[in-house]
This record gives structure tokens, sequence and C-alpha cells, in this order.
């Protein structure tokens, strides 16, 4: 007992985002008492997000862990930095959208807060009831944002879909883990990895059992095909920053999961999950593209994208090793930054229009040219064009799982990507090429168009969100070695050499 | 090895399947050899519940109200099942874990109270 670290202040950005909950939730609850302006919620939100992500800087090259629960280390940093980032983003891109559509805030920014908790806890656990833990966490306080919009009958029935879907997930991991336990003997990430290295023919049968349920899990959580079924569902019915932490922060919590998880304690047992995983990629990366293919809401459409992205970064987590994985991390934080952008501009699209039909957004280049411009940049950046965010990390994933062996994955994954280009080029057609509603036709005899101005403005706050999300998914592209040396350094922690 | 011990599991669970049906599938076969008596009377045909006269209709309504408070009961229900286990080993901890104990009841107890303050225990 004595000889486990009890070194609370390794979980200072952990207790910070708990205990910035808990205030949140009870000065919504007793705002009258307090004399509390309810305003006051986001402002608060973002400055625990900001604390938990600048205090985590304080372990960066550091290695250490809790009670060997929790692992505090360069992959930890990565992931909590990326996680604070995402939520300050969203809370500042969004509180005009919850002040309009939330009726109970508190309690919306606390369950942003605990799902970012519990994002951190899959990041950097080394256990799995403390990973499965960290991953309950994050879904139960999704369960609830997902239905929070209670004026829109949509938000209910995705809120229902999510959770009675993510409940069996949920039971279907967890009896995969107890197989797992069952046949390591320890639900240690360093204890299981010992017993399977040594030799695994007494227990192959419990082990392929608990592979296969812990992957179908898992990829329930990150929405893989075929487990993806709640994923539109609950993108198009939740409010448009829940959709966001859905596609950003759930994401990369059950990423940074199965990293761990299948770099280390299962990385000996290779042989027997390598293929699962290969496969659940292809039909990802199929199916999500072709299915986006032809969708008529743009919370759908970016459903179906975010699920042949995942399809993407499976084809890493198959091939893993030391560079797939630094790839997969780099990836990982374009593909948020990049996602984010176009989740704020929606956001700011639907606080003025009122919309989410991708036929709204035509002429928005003339109504809006910023938006437009950052929706155009950002769906191009997601399709993988060069000077972009996506063309950089995209290459380097493919590269990485080219050079252990999945050539052939690779090149449907390029495939995919092309046909991705299609439906995203389709938005930013009806935004350039198309005349906005309510524009007169020219003038018959005299051929001149005499417009009214249809201009409008976004709000300051979304309009500095998306400017530094648009800057970041540019500067990324053309100069991806800052995160590439964090994604390097992040993923040296799981394949020390 | 690992089959051999499914199949003992698979060999309880037969059981255990079989183990209420044999009773129902004697007592229809007496019945039709009339070997057993049929005197039917309203006490027989009664729902037992545990000796517990039964009230209405087992296809009787439940006010969806309930389920706040059951959710309530979570915080107790939570609260007993890590109290039993902290208290033996309380007495080798010391304060540490009445600290630890303390802390964790206030967590609840805060629970408890954001609940009550949002009417979660008001009738309405």
């Amino acid at each position: 007992m004595s000889d486990l670290n009890f070194d609370y202040t390794l979980l200072i950005p952990e207790l910070i985002l708990a205990v910035a909950a808990g205030i949140v939730l009870l000065a919504d609850a007793f705002h009258t008492e307090l004399r509390l302006n309810r305003t006051l919620l986001p402002g608060f939100t973002v400055l625990a997000a900001l604390a938990a992500g600048l205090t985590s800087l304080a372990w960066l090259d550091t290695s250490d862990d809790f009670a060997t629960l929790l692992a505090v280390d360069n992959f930890t940093a990565f992931f909590r930095v990326l996680f604070a980032f995402t939520l300050a983003t969203v809370v500042i891109g969004s509180y005009e959208f919850v002040a309009r559509e939330i009726r109970h805030q508190g309690e919306f920014y606390a369950m942003f807060l605990l799902a970012t908790l519990g994002a951190s806890v899959m990041a950097a656990s080394q256990e799995l009831l403390t990973a499965y833990i960290g991953l309950e966490l994050l879904s139960f306080s999704l369960y609830v944002a997902v239905s929070l919009a209670k004026r829109d009958p949509r938000s209910g029935e995705a809120g229902l879909k999510y959770v009675l879907l993510g409940g069996v997930a949920s039971a279907t991991l967890l009896y995969g883990l107890s197989l797992i336990y069952g046949s390591a003997g320890s639900t240690s990430y360093a204890a299981i990895s010992e017993t399977f290295a040594a030799g695994t023919a007494n227990v192959e049968l419990p082990l392929l059992l608990g592979l296969v349920l812990v992957i179908a899990g898992l990829g329930f959580k990150i929405s893989a095909v075929p487990f993806h079924m709640w994923t539109p569902d609950a993108y198009e019915g939740a409010p448009l920053p829940v959709t966001a932490i859905l596609s950003a922060t759930s994401k990369a919590g059950a990423i940074a999961l199965l990293l761990r998880l299948f770099s280390g304690p299962l990385l000996p047992v290779k042989d027997d999950w390598q293929w699962m995983l290969a496969v659940i990629s292809l039909t990802t990366m199929v199916a999500g593209n072709l299915i986006a293919l032809q969708q008529t809401n743009i919370k759908r459409l970016l459903a179906y994208s975010s699920i042949g992205q995942v399809g993407y970064m499976l084809l890493a987590v198959a091939t893993i090793s030391d560079a797939s994985a630094s790839a997969l991390l780099l990836h990982l934080g374009g593909y948020t930054v990049t996602n984010l952008a176009v989740f704020m501009a929606v956001i700011a699209f639907y606080n003025r229009q009122r919309s989410e039909r991708i036929a709204d957004f035509r002429g928005l280049a003339e109504t809006n040219p910023y938006l437009a411009l950052v929706i155009t940049a950002a769906l191009f950046s997601l399709s993988g064009m060069p000077l972009l965010a996506g063309f950089t990390t995209k290459f380097i994933l493919f590269q990485a799982a080219a050079q252990d062996g999945y050539l052939w994955l690779v090149a449907i994954a390029v495939v995919m990507s092309t046909i991705s280009l299609y439906y995203y080029l389709l938005v930013i057609r009806l935004m350039y090429v198309q005349e906005p509603d309510g524009a007169p036709a020219p003038d018959p005899q005299t051929g001149r168009l005499d417009r009214p101005n249809l201009r409008w403005r976004t709000s300051p706050a979304s309009y500095a969100v998306t400017a530094v999300l648009l800057l970041g998914t540019i500067a990324i592209g053309l100069y991806a070695t800052p995160l590439l040396e964090a994604a390097d350094d992040a993923a040296a922690v799981l394949f020390p050499a | 090895m690992i089959p051999e011990q499914f199949g003992r599991v698979g060999v309880l669970f037969g059981f255990a399947l079989l183990f209420p049906a044999i009773p129902l599938i004697a007592s229809y076969v007496f019945y039709r050899l009339r070997l057993r008596p049929e005197h039917p009377d309203p006490i027989k045909r009664a729902t037992y519940e545990c000796g517990v006269e039964a009230e209405g209709s087992s296809w009787g309504r439940f006010n969806a109200r309930y389920y706040i408070v059951a959710l309530a009961f979570v915080i107790f229900d939570v609260e007993v099942v890590f109290l039993f286990p902290w208290a033996t080993v309380f007495a080798g901890m010391g304060w540490v874990a009445y600290f630890e104990a303390v802390l964790f009841v206030g967590v609840l107890a805060l629970g408890l109270g954001y609940a009550w303050r949002r009417g979660a225990l008001e009738w309405r």
C-alpha cells in the first residue's frame, strides 16, 4: 500500500476541471442567493479549461504515475492540452448559441467540463477499470448534454438513442475487458503486457472473444462502421456545440484509449487483433465517405465525414508502430483544429440563419464572405488539399501506414479521400456559385444587377475563434514541425526505445 | 482448458434453465393424468408477494415522478456501498481515511443539495 505514489499534485488539471464543474453547477442552482450573473458561467468554464491546459504543461518531458493507475507523461500532456483547447474553443464559439437555445446553462457547461475530465482520465489511464471509468464519465456527460436542447424534440430522441445504444456498447466493452482480465490475471497494463508476452497458448479463446468485444465497444464510441448507426442521429439531434464536442473530445479520448491499449498491453498479441482493425478501418472509411455523398443536413454530412476520418485513424492503429502512433497524434491534432473550425463557423451561421440544411448555405460567399472562407478552407483541409492541415497530416499518416505493410489499405484510403472531396465541394459550390436567397434576378432590359445589401456580420467572439482556428489550419498545413515534434514526444512514451 | 471451463458454466446454465421448468411440466402432466387435485380459490391464485397482500393489478401504472426520487436514492446507495468497505479499514488508517470519507460524503451532500435546490424532492 505504502509503496504506491499518492502524489495528488499530479492530478491538478483533472482536479481543476472537477472542482470547476461542481462550482458551475452550484453557481447556476444558487445564482439568485449569490447574486450571480449567469452570463459569467461560460467565462468561468473557459478560465477553468485554460488553467487545466496550462498546468498540464508542468509535466512535459517527465514521466510519473499516480498509484500505477494514471500515467502523467508527454502522451497525457498532449491530450490534456488538446481537450482543454477543444473545450475553451467550443465554449467561446458557442456561448451565444447556448444562451439562446439551452435552458439549463449551468448543467450544460458542467457536462462539458466533466466530459473533458473523463477524456483526460482515458488518455492517462494505465489500468483497464480506470480507463473504463473515464470512458463512462465522458459518455454519461455527453448523454445528458445531447438531450439538453429541450425545445427541440430531435434532441430528446437523439439522447434516448445515444444512451440506449451507448449503454449496450459500454456493457460489451466491460465484458470484453473482463475476459482480457480473465486471460491475463490483472487489470494493470504493465502486468497484462508481461503475461501476454510470455505466451497466450492457454487462453486463446477468451482472449480472442475479449478482443472482439473490446473492439466492438470502443468501435461504438469512435463510431466505426458497423457500430456507427447512432452517430448521424445523435449528431443531428444534439445541440451544435455538443456535436462539436462529440466529434472532437469524445473521438480523441477513445483514440487515446485505443493507442494506450493496443500499443501496450495488447501489443504482444498483435496478430490476433491487427486484421480486425484493418477490416473495420476499411469498412469505416468506405461506408462513411459513400453515405456522406447523399446528405442534406450539414450535421449529418459532418457526422458521416467524421466517420470517414475515423477510418483513416484506425488505419494508423491497425499498423501500430512508433511512426504511425506519432502520425496519428499529428493527424488528430490537425483534425481537431479543422473540425472545430467547421463547427464554429456552422454555429455562427446557425445563430443568424437558424438553419442546418446544406441548401441554405447557398450564396454564403455573398452574404458573409468571411464565414464562407472559413468553411471552405476547413472543408478543403478535411478532404486533404495541399497547403492546409489535412494534407500534411494525412500525408504523414498514410506514409507511416504504408511503411508498415498496409499498402492496399492506404490505396483505398487515398481513393476515399478523393471521393470525400466531392461532397465537400458540393457545399463549397453552393456557397460560391449560387445566388443567396432573396437576391433579385438581373433586370431583363439593362442586364444590370440591382441587389439589396444582404451582408450580415459574425459576432466578435465567433469571429475571433474562427480566425484562430483558420490560422491554425493554415499554419499546420504550412509548418507542421512544432505539432509533429509534440506528437513525436507523446508517441515516444508508448514505444520506449 | 478454457473450453472446459466454459463447458462447466454451460452445464450450470442448462441446469438453471431446466430446474424451474421441471416442476411446471410435472404439474401440468399430473393435472392431465388427473393425479393432481384441482380446487382453485382466490387465496391460492393470488400473486405471492412475500406474504404481503398484493395491492391492485400488476399492470398498474407508476407515476413518472418516482424516477427522480429513485435517482436521489442512488446518492445514498453509493454512499453505503463505499462506506462499508471504508469502515473495515478505517481503524488501521487513522485521520487520513477519516478526512477522505468526509470529502466523499461532502461531495455526495453537495449532490443532494443540488437536487434539493432544483426541486427534485418536491412532489409537483
